[in-house]
């Protein structure tokens, strides 16, 4: 028997999941994306550029340690130029920095760094609990319930796999 | 015969239970990760990797995530046949002919398909890797550092050349690539470089931090920013066995999808994904009955699901030869090599005719394992699409940290996750790939390290690269891959290739 007919295919269908992001329909597709990532390519470009001249260029038959960042760095800040020159001559539509999700990313990336500073100071087990319950909060239609449901079982599940079955050594409490 | 040894060599690895095991634990987790939308094998590998450094040997850490890579590009096509939610770029274009397959009933049959035409061209792609492995790694040998330098370069155009998107941008994300693979020590002058003083950054950024942060935690926000609607139009799967008319039809575009696939598997940059629209765009150009594509033509659902396996398999020549990866999990495995201390190389094929020939046979074997899960066990995997996603990427989160930290039980590492996290989510909401980077980010101490030596061989004379043949004809090819990639004509090609068929 065939399914139910479904005229109204999801709106993501057939995207390539991991191709760069297209505006969404019905979002106005904006243009600065090009100038923001240009933006980065040349501030980080330059820093390591800078930073670069003072490990020793050396000459081109003896490279000091500097030489290869050197170059890099000045190409990476030129490609970010060329990116910013497209951009302001119109460039290509992407979401850029329209509608970021704040929530999600205080809440996912907070749960990233509170692990690295909780695994040393608390142990593994309140580490994992505490980031399992910050990303949860990331999601905004979760509930509590839910949220500390996830928080247990999600924990236990690591202490299954990564304490019980690979014998990892890490202290659970600290 | 050589390849006759070097095969029963292989067969013997990979049947060792315990390797068998693990084959069988990476196709399971791959046809999971395939199957279920948001999380991709780049990131699941990512955070395997620190995993499998306790495993007693390298070859079994290799078969486990080789099975999560190619494993996926079968999950992948579950997902796109039965919701329309190609779970893997390359199953894209699987989803266009087969969710239509399934909206008319078909879904078994499509899914029957996707497995067969997957087995048939693992199965040859796998004869090929084994055939062409040996003599390219021969060439290989005889390169100095001058052709070493060059053919990193060409492995870095062809990469973006065939890549979607921004030509400029991708350059600039290889770059940067490159930038943040040069902190830590300078291996020449042992002087620490961009560490910020800061002891536990001397080893350089890690690698599975850089990974899981572009590829899992920019992901996950992109999945909060746009949630994804799957909805319940999940198709009811009865009536697997396809008919003799069907195994007719889909005969030539399993052949013909094996043949596109295993070519373009070798070229660097989105081998399978490029691989499977070509044989979609072939197979609807000399189809009798074009008009059927896109209303659930078998053929649309065989030749891209052979063409992207297949491309799975040979994008392993580049590597095991080389040692230049294709795409990024092809420089996850770079990782892998040199976790478990083995310098990727031409090299390894001699040194490690163990590990080479046991993965190789346990890809076969692999491709047996994956039929006899997916076919069967079809209904575990539709259960599994139902997981929801505030389940699923706490526990993304979770397991990257523990995993990241215990690589080197460092904590800087998991702190870096969150700055690549957000600096690739940014980077990739504008319009920028982040493939490119992490290919630079491993190429690029190979990079400067041949640089540095062909400049001290050639008394610091640049023109070396230009005056030896070899390294002048690889450096001819990228200027070339680079041109075309350029070209207004080829650009706009280039995006038809890329966009969805209607």
């Amino acid at each position: 028997m065939p399914a139910e007919p479904q005229s109204s295919a999801p709106a993501t269908a057939g995207r390539v999941p991991d191709g760069p992001p297209a505006a969404a329909p019905g979002e106005q597709g904006s243009r600065h994306g090009d100038l923001v990532a240009g933006g980065l390519f040349i501030v980080l470009g330059a820093a390591f550029a800078v930073r670069a001249t003072g490990y020793g260029l050396g000459s081109w038959n003896q490279m000091g340690a500097g030489m290869f960042p050197f170059l890099l760095g000045l190409a990476t800040a030129g490609l970010g130029v060329a990116v910013v020159l497209t951009g302001v001559k119109g460039g290509e539509s992407t979401p850029g920095l329209s509608r970021l999700p704040w929530r999600g990313m205080v809440c996912v990336l907070g749960a990233v760094v509170f692990f690295a500073f909780a695994i040393r100071g608390l142990g593994l087990i309140p580490a994992a609990a505490g980031t399992v319950f910050l990303s949860c909060l990331a999601s905004p239609t979760i509930s509590l319930v839910k949220a500390l449901a996830a928080t247990v079982g999600i924990t236990a599940a690591c202490y299954l796999v990564f304490v019980l079955a690979l014998q990892l050594q890490l202290p659970l409490f600290a | 015969m050589d390849l006759l040894s070097n095969l029963q060599l292989g067969l013997s690895t990979a049947l060792q239970w315990e390797n068998l095991i693990f084959c069988l634990v990476g196709v399971a987790l791959g046809t999971a990760v395939g199957v279920l939308p948001g999380i991709g094998p780049t990131a699941t590998i990512a955070m395997l990797l620190p995993i499998t450094f306790t495993f007693d040997s390298p070859t079994t850490a290799l078969i486990m995530l080789a099975g999560i890579y190619y494993g996926a590009q079968y999950g992948g096509s579950t997902t796109a046949i039965l919701i329309n939610l190609p779970g893997e770029s390359s199953s894209a274009v699987t989803a266009i002919d087969g969710h239509e397959m399934a909206r008319r009933g078909r879904a078994g049959v499509a899914l029957a398909t996707a497995a067969i035409g997957s087995f048939v061209a693992g199965t040859v792609a796998t004869l090929v890797l084994a055939v062409a492995a040996p003599p390219l790694a021969e060439v290989a040998l005889s390169f100095g550092a001058a052709e070493y330098f060059s053919l990193v370069v060409l492995g870095l155009i062809a990469s973006i050349a065939l890549a979607r998107g921004s030509v400029l941008k991708a350059l600039a994300m290889v770059g940067l690539g490159i930038l943040l693979g040069t902190v830590g020590q300078d291996t020449y002058t042992g002087q620490p470089r961009f560490t910020f003083g800061i002891p536990e950054m001397f080893g350089g950024v890690s690698f599975v931090a850089l990974a899981v942060g572009v590829f899992g935690i920019a992901e996950i926000l992109r999945n909060l920013r746009d949630p994804q609607t799957r909805d319940g139009s999940l198709s009811t799967v009865t009536n697997l066995w396809p008919a003799r008319d069907d195994f007719r039809r889909m005969r030539g575009p399993v052949a013909r999808g094996t043949g596109i696939g295993s070519i373009l598997g070798i070229l660097p940059g989105g081998g399978h994904i490029l691989a499977s629209f070509a044989s979609y765009a072939t197979e609807k150009k000399i189809s009798r009955r074009p008009e059927e594509f896109g209303h659930g033509a078998i053929e649309g659902v065989a030749g891209p699901e052979s063409a992207n396996n297949a491309a799975a398999q040979t994008s392993f020549i580049p590597l095991l030869t080389l040692g230049i990866p294709s795409n990024p999990v092809m420089a996850l495995m770079i990782g892998a090599f040199i976790i478990q201390g083995i310098t990727p190389g031409p090299n390894v094929i001699n040194e490690e005719p163990v590990l080479v020939w046991g993965l190789i046979a346990s890809m076969w074997i692999g491709n047996v394992l994956l039929v006899a899960l997916n076919l069967p066990l079809i209904g575990l995997w539709v259960r599994m699409l139902r997981t929801p996603y505030w389940v699923l990427f706490p526990t993304i989160i979770v397991l990257a940290s523990i995993g990241t930290f215990s690589v080197g039980l460092n904590a800087y590492h998991v702190l870096t996750i969150a700055i690549f996290g957000l600096l690739g989510f940014v980077l990739i909401q504008c319009g920028c790939e982040p493939a490119p980077l992490l290919l630079g980010f491993v190429l690029g101490p190979l990079l400067e390290d041949n640089l540095r030596r062909a400049m001290i061989i050639s008394q610091g004379d640049p023109t070396t690269f230009l005056t030896r043949p070899i390294s002048a004809s690889l450096l001819a090819v990228a200027a070339l891959a680079l041109l075309v990639a350029v070209l207004p004509a080829v650009r706009k090609k280039r995006e038809v290739v890329f966009v969805e068929d209607d």
